[in-house]
């Protein structure tokens, strides 16, 4: 019964609720508990889920993921066409769109938004949004054609630049009449074309967001929609069973069980778009030796250690995505647990009594690791079992983060969420060579293969997505046989709802899309 | 002034006041007190349910950290590389005994891969071992496959929570064993609880089987509380019966609950594993004892506060109550005051409130009173001389009228030209109108004065119908009409009632008929009217009519008829004359005397008055005896009564005079009160007829004084028959309101008769008092009803009754003289033609002759001749063998009084008619002796015209015959003419040039 629950989440996951008969009922308050307040609401400065949980739905990006997350679909731009040679994108924008501060949605405003972040001689520019290299990778050009089009032009064909434009974080258009006026406060003054528009802000309480009557699309059926921080897991959960929430995220395993069997709530379930590793530093000795990497994930005994620290809310993992995401190479075999064997490749690597290294663990519990030191000290009596003598090493996380960035650990252990459900947003940032430069790698292992550079490359300059699929697919064997990662685990993204709530769709970037939602 | 007495069951308002305010307040108050406590209590016993869910929400929290401590624990363990070290060698017993400090109270059990025990450790007491985790069960299972965490179990000992952990070869990671954490939910456990929550604990379970919230509680279930009774069990609780939230998460009801005898508030909630099963039954209880306490105190202080303020209620309410009523008081005081009559009385309130403004509108009312009350005074005072001033006015305007009336029927005796009698009897017409317009006045005054009064004397209707039948006769005659008085038989003719009053009712419609009406008959009908009044069987009632053929009235005009001063329309008035007061006086008194009356008529067809009396037969057992009915034909005689006339009035002397000497009375005058004292004193009286306004000494004064004398007074008088001062006094006044005739009674005198003086009335009267004083009672003079029939006085053999003779044609003596002449032109020689038939032996014609002159001589009050003529006609009749000696003889008698009557009627007619004047000098007002010489006529003529009397003629005459100069003879002729019609300026004139003339001395002083 081990997997029960990840199969039932994933039957429920592939079930939507079905709508009930009465049709959505208008009007309501929505009130979501979530475990951490935003940090921001400028979708440009923020780099988090819970603040692009709330961005998600005060602001839209030209284009976006449909429900099921299968694939892209207009949003702002009504339809848009790529040169032959990928680098010239036109896109139309839809005509008669407010932003909630009331002004006029329209080419301007696409370039504006992009232009501030991409543009160090826009009046609005700032050098630390956090998204804005990924997302706008390639831009050379952005400009209005006309009032409602917008020609964006790249360096170089580049097929994730749609993916990224779907995304909550950096991508989405803003008033610039908002931001003028509040220039920095803008963060706490957001003002969108989303389906709710921004009420209040209470830090460390709430987020209190209204229905946008102007909406272009169809409006949502709430009046209201509240985002309520409640850290602690059980009263959180508590919360929910008192009926003081509608539904909240950030569940573990155990919550899961309760809401599971409860007779009031249910439990919905959005694709694990994340991953948890062990990256070694391929830069650094011994891992700069592939037996050395093998050997390690040869130590790991992934699935008890999935089992016992995941309990049953999450898989073991045995490629860089989640299986959730196309292109992924399911026939790839995962090296086994085999501690001989790993003492052989040490021993054949020229480390027959192992050697001393240090494994940094995260201070925190990640949503993609619940128990970051309890698992690194199963990974060092793992890998102790093999003779590898790992010191844990911990620092805060942010220092973690940029140490980790600067390439100053042997292992770390880290993990990544994707933001734009491209396996290009998983391999390309995580383990291409273009993301090992230090201080600001996001390719933690410093990991650099011209193969996989050139899949990678291929992939993304590719517009075809079985041409990609497939390259990706590649990509995977290439880092399964390179092993710069030990992958450890794919963890289920779960909301619990109570049952009177319906048409609430946690989209695959970990936002969730509360416009088509209703109480009973 | 004081306030009225109060009446019993009387309140004041003050009390009134003070009682609502009193109790609207304690009432107000009560309701806020005791919905303040019921607050109150409602709040205790909601802090109180509020305090037994925080306990059981803190219990909760407890329990979960307690779970959370055991996964602690079991945590710590599992990751103790003593105890993955120990798990081989069997140490691990003792590993656990020497940390037992750690779990305190939980029970820390470790399996080994294979799931046997391998250590336990826990603190002995109560059933731990019931506790224990099976080793072969789910939980260890379960965490050998690498499960953790901690949730509620039941265990044969009771719910539990139990916190499992794998215990992992870190180096491979691979499972060796578990640690189970049990923390048993025993007593010990929930006293633990109760420390931190202050509160009791109660835990209820089901030993056997754990079951869904949502399929209900079965049977079988154990309880463990902290509330224990004197032998430690513990008590039983009826959780069954509780109604539960199946989330349990804010569900939880606390309620009342009697636990062990005690009262607690209880609240539960359901312990619900990871799995929403029920492993029991967490509640909390808090006694309510402490707020019962709290209770008593609240409700005391509440009860005392109450009281409290009740008092002052009171007070305040009597304070308040006062000031309200204050004012009032005064106010009522005022009024009362005022309806005394104090209209001075002023309330002085200042305020400026309704109060205030009531008190100013009382003191303007009471001015604005003040005023009324004086003007109805002076209103009242100006009617009051306005009654009088009538009053007055009547005896002023009858005294003159009685005149007018009198001297008429002197003048018209006086055998004047055709031309003058015509112009009397005009004048006498209309002064007889006038009197009876002045009587319709003094009535209807008298009415409206409520002194109209209606006597009740013995009568015989007969006379009333005959009295009217006389009194209209001629008249009806006159227009060719007949009068019909027809009285139905079975009616008793001696009746009681008011004879008068019937009488004029009876006249004002009969009149009314006779003078409305051209044709026809005017029909009286009397009928008896069976008796609507029940209450006395002795009263009938008569239904009198009068109906007539004339012109009729409209049908909605009859109401109009009886209002007073309406007539049908002025033009009536024009038409017809009147003061429209009669049929309204007639309507009063009908009313008066128990009657109705109404009027049937057709338009052009004739109307009918009918109107009812109430009226008692005169029967036998009653004490009353009908008065006789005044003889017709029987001339009264009071033949030496010696009676003093008091009168002022010349006129008024000469009519009383005239009217008494022909009784053979002897009359002495006396001109006023004065006279009339001395003339008693001086004289013996048999009656004396006393006016009441007189100059000098009024009527009611002499009479004082006459009652007033001594017997025998000087001496001289002492032995007669009567005490002077008894002398029967008979008040003659023109005041015709009965009010006078109480006065004059009221002032000693014996009767009353109102002038104008009606001839039968006066003889009556003064027989009445005289006779009966004569029949030897000289003392019994105030006996006031007579119960001897007065006996008829003998028959005096006078030729001709004129009164009677008058009466029958309505007092008409120019008509009775014409009567006379023509009786004595056409029947003179009556005797000759008797003879005549006598001598032919035609004893039916003499006896028809007989009969002829006898109705005629009936009719004229002839009685003697009417008695001879009958006598002989007897005779005629019943001696057809012509015995000539009793029928010679009769007919001498019926020669001689046929001749006496023939040739005394006109010196009769003269005496009663017109010769009265003669007897004017001798009955002068100063009764001194007749005036001798011219100067004394003169005198006397001055007086006379001077007081515009009319006997000043005689005297021009008499002083006529004593002068020769033809210039005096001429002025005197120029004064009788002046004196004729009636211009004394110009009399007083032409006597003075012939007094001056005749140059007697003084008499110009006598004219001043």
């Amino acid at each position: 019964m081990r997997y029960s629950i990840v199969i039932f989440l994933i039957f429920v996951v592939a079930a939507s609720p079905p709508p009930a008969s009465a049709g959505p009922k208008q009007g309501g308050t929505l009130i979501w508990g979530r475990a951490h307040d935003s940090s921001s609401l400028d979708p440009a400065l923020i780099h988090d889920g819970e603040s692009s949980k709330v961005t998600a739905n005060i602001f839209e990006g030209l284009v976006r993921y449909c429900d099921d997350g299968a694939k892209i679909e207009p949003a702002l731009a009504s339809r848009w066409t790529v040169s032959d040679d990928g680098k010239i994108w036109n896109f139309s924008l839809r005509k008669n769109v407010f932003f909630h501060d009331g002004s006029e949605f329209n080419a301007e405003a696409v370039v504006f938004s992009i232009r501030r972040q991409i543009d160090p001689g826009h009046p609005y520019y700032r050098d630390d949004f956090p998204y804005s290299d990924s997302t706008f990778k390639y831009v050379r050009d952005v400009e209005a054609v006309d009032t409602h089009t917008v020609k964006i032009t790249l360096e170089t064909a580049y097929a994730p630049f749609q993916a990224n434009l779907a995304m909550s974080l950096a991508a989405p258009v803003i008033s610039p009449a908002a931001l003028k006026k509040w220039k920095a406060d803008f963060a706490t003054h957001p003002s969108g074309t989303g389906p709710f528009r921004f009420k209040q802000w209470i830090p460390g309480d709430r987020i209190i967001l209204e229905k946008n009557d102007r909406y272009w699309g169809t409006p949502p059926h709430l009046d209201r929609l509240i985002f309520k921080t409640i850290p602690n897991i059980k009263s959180r959960l508590s919360a929910l069973r008192s009926r003081a929430l509608h539904g909240m995220d950030g569940l573990d395993a155990e919550s899961a069980k309760i809401i599971e069997s409860s007779a009031e709530l249910k439990m919905e379930t959005r694709p694990g778009m994340n991953v948890a590793y062990l990256a070694m530093n391929t830069q650094k000795s011994p891992f700069h030796l592939q037996s050395v990497r093998q050997a390690v994930n040869h130590a790991i005994n992934k699935q008890n250690l999935v089992k016992w620290m995941y309990q049953d809310m999450a898989i073991p993992a045995k490629n860089p995505i989640p299986p959730v995401i196309w292109g992924y190479n399911d026939t790839i075999e995962d090296y086994d647990y085999n501690p001989d064997k790993a003492r052989k490749l040490l021993a054949s690597a020229g480390f027959p009594d192992g050697f001393d290294t240090t494994l940094w663990a995260m201070p925190v519990a990640r949503p993609y690791m619940p128990q970051p030191q309890k698992m690194a000290a199963a990974l060092r009596s793992n890998l102790r079992a093999v003779g590898v003598n790992a010191e844990i090493v911990t620092h805060d996380w942010k220092t973690y983060l940029n140490k980790t960035s600067n390439g100053e650990h042997d292992m770390c252990l880290l993990g990544w969420v994707g933001s734009n459900g491209d396996p290009d947003n998983f391999l390309y940032t995580l383990l291409d060579g273009d993301n090992a430069k230090k201080p600001k790698a996001t390719n933690v292992s410093f990991f650099s293969n011209n193969a996989l550079h050139d899949l990678l490359i291929r992939a993304q300059q590719s517009i075809d997505p079985q041409t990609r699929a497939k390259l990706y697919r590649n990509a995977q064997k290439v880092i399964h046989e390179q092993a710069p990662w030990a992958p450890l685990a794919h963890s289920v993204g779960i909301i619990g709802l109570r049952k009177t709530v319906h048409g609430v769709f946690p989209d695959p970037m970990e936002d969730i899309r509360f416009s088509k939602a209703w109480i009973d | 002034m004081k306030p009225s007495k109060p009446l019993p069951g009387r309140k004041s308002i003050m009390v009134k006041l003070a009682v609502i305010f009193t109790v609207l307040i304690v009432i107000s108050t009560s309701l806020i007190a005791g919905l303040n406590l019921w607050i109150i209590f409602s709040r205790f016993e909601t802090d109180l349910k509020n305090t037994c869910l925080r306990s059981l929400k803190n219990a909760q929290g407890l329990i979960l950290e307690h779970a959370g401590q055991a996964e602690n624990i079991a945590e710590l363990l599992a990751g103790s590389g003593e105890v993955r070290q120990n798990m081989d060698d069997g140490a691990l017993q003792e590993f656990l005994d020497s940390r037992k400090d750690i779990w305190f109270s939980a029970i820390v059990e470790i399996y080994d891969i294979r799931m046997n025990l391998a250590a336990r450790s826990f603190a002995p007491g109560n059933k731990t071992e019931s506790f224990f985790t099976p080793p072969n069960g789910q939980l260890v299972r379960a965490a050998l496959d690498l499960s953790r965490g901690s949730d509620f179990y039941i265990t044969p000992g009771g719910p539990a929570i139990k916190a499992a952990e794998p215990i992992v070869e870190m180096s491979t990671l691979e499972p060796v064993g578990a640690v189970i954490v049990t923390l048993p939910f025993n007593i010990r456990f929930l006293r633990i609880l109760k420390e931190w929550v202050q509160a009791d604990i109660i835990l209820a379970d089901n030993r056997n089987a754990m079951f869904n919230a949502k399929t209900g509680l079965n049977e079988g279930w154990n309880t463990i509380s902290t509330i224990q009774d004197e032998t430690g069990a513990p008590s039983a609780h009826n959780i069954k019966k509780r109604s539960f939230d199946p989330s349990g998460a804010s569900g939880a009801v606390p309620e009342k609950e009697i636990i062990g005898g005690t009262q607690f508030i209880t609240a539960y909630t359901p312990l619900s594993n990871k799995r929403d099963q029920v492993v029991g039954f967490l509640g909390a209880a808090v006694n309510t004892r402490v707020i019962e306490q709290a209770r008593k105190e609240s409700l005391i202080i509440v009860l005392i506060a109450l009281l409290a303020v009740c008092v002052i209620a009171g007070v305040t309410a009597a304070l308040t109550a006062g000031s309200f009523t204050r004012p009032i008081r005064e106010l009522a005081s005022a009024i009362h005051a005022m309806a005394r009559g104090d209209l001075d009385r002023k309330v002085h309130l200042k305020q400026q409130d309704e109060i205030g403004d009531l008190a100013r509108d009382l003191n303007h009312m009471g001015s604005r009173l003040k005023l009324y009350i004086q003007r109805s005074v002076e209103a009242r005072a100006a009617s009051r001389a306005k009654s009088e001033f009538l009053a007055n006015m009547s005896h002023e305007i009858r005294t003159p009228l009685n005149a007018v009336l009198g001297l008429t029927e002197l003048l018209l005796k006086s055998g004047p030209s055709p031309k003058q009698e015509n112009y009397l009897k005009k004048i006498h017409g209309s002064a007889f109108v006038l009197s009876g317009i002045i009587n319709d006045i003094l009535d209807f005054s008298g009415i409206e004065a409520g002194k109209m009064e209606i006597e009740e004397s013995g009568f015989q209707l007969s006379a009333v119908l005959d009295n009217i039948q006389d009194m209209f006769e001629a008249g009806a005659a006159e227009k060719g009409m007949k009068l019909i008085a027809a009285p139905d038989g079975d009616i008793p003719d001696n009746l009681v009632g008011d004879p008068s009053r019937i009488q004029q009712v009876l006249m004002n419609l009969v009149s009314n008929a006779l003078k409305f009406s051209n044709k026809g008959d005017v029909r009286i009908q009397v009928e008896k009217r069976p008796t609507v009044d029940s209450d006395s069987k002795n009263r009938i009632t008569l239904l009198f009519s009068v109906h007539d053929n004339g012109v009729g009235i409209e049908p909605e005009k009859t109401n109009l008829l009886f209002q007073p001063f309406s007539q049908l329309d002025n033009s009536i008035t024009r038409r017809y004359g009147g003061t429209g007061l009669g049929l309204h006086i007639c309507k009063r008194l009908v009313e008066l005397m128990g009657g109705s009356i109404w009027v049937e008529s057709t338009p052009e067809a004739g109307s009918s008055f009918f109107f009812t009396v109430a009226v008692k037969p005169a029967g036998t057992g009653s004490a009353w005896e009908p008065k006789e009915r005044p003889p017709d034909r029987i001339e009264q005689t009071l033949d030496g009564v010696k009676i003093l006339l008091v009168e002022d009035n010349p006129i008024n002397r000469l009519v009383a005079l005239e009217l008494l000497e022909k009784t053979g009375a002897i009359i002495e005058i006396a001109e006023n009160g004065k006279e009339a004292v001395e003339a008693v004193r001086k004289n013996n009286f048999d009656a004396v007829l006393m006016d009441i306004q007189m100059p000098e000494m009024d009527g009611y004064t002499a009479v004082g004084i006459i009652r007033e004398l001594t017997p025998g007074g000087d001496g001289l008088n002492f032995g007669r028959r009567f005490n002077r001062r008894n002398v029967p006094i008979i008040a003659m006044t023109a005041h015709g309101l009965s009010e006078d005739r109480e006065k004059c009674l009221k002032a000693g005198m014996n009767d009353y008769i109102s002038k104008p003086v009606d001839p039968h009335k006066l003889y009556q009267t003064i027989r009445k008092w005289v006779f009966r004083s004569k029949t030897g009672r000289p003392d019994s003079a105030d006996n006031g009803v007579a119960t001897h029939a007065p006996e008829k006085p003998p028959e005096k053999n006078v030729p001709l009754h004129v009164e009677s003779a008058l009466k029958r044609i309505n007092g008409n003596k120019t008509l009775l003289k014409k009567l006379l002449h023509t009786f004595s032109s056409n029947y003179h020689d009556f005797p000759r033609r008797i003879k005549n038939a006598l001598e032919q032996n035609d004893t039916a014609r003499a006896a028809a002759l007989c009969h002829e002159i006898k109705g005629v001589a009936a009719n004229l009050s002839a009685v003697p001749l009417q008695n001879a003529a009958e006598s002989l006609e007897k005779l005629l009749k019943s001696n057809p063998e012509h015995d000539d000696t009793p029928i010679r003889k009769q007919m001498k008698t019926f020669e001689i009084e046929l001749e006496t009557l023939l040739e005394t009627t006109p010196k009769l007619l003269e005496q009663k008619l017109s010769d009265k004047t003669k007897s004017n000098p001798e009955t002068a007002p100063e009764n001194t002796a007749p005036p001798s010489d011219i100067a004394d006529y003169l005198n006397q003529l001055e007086k006379y015209i001077a007081a515009h009397s009319p006997q000043a003629e005689t005297y021009v005459e008499k002083i006529k015959a004593r002068l020769t100069d033809p210039k005096l003879l001429e002025k005197c002729r120029q004064l009788e003419s002046d004196l004729e019609v009636f211009n004394f300026r110009d009399a007083r004139k032409h006597f003075r040039e012939i007094a001056d003339s005749v140059g007697s001395d003084g008499l110009g002083g006598a004219l001043e």
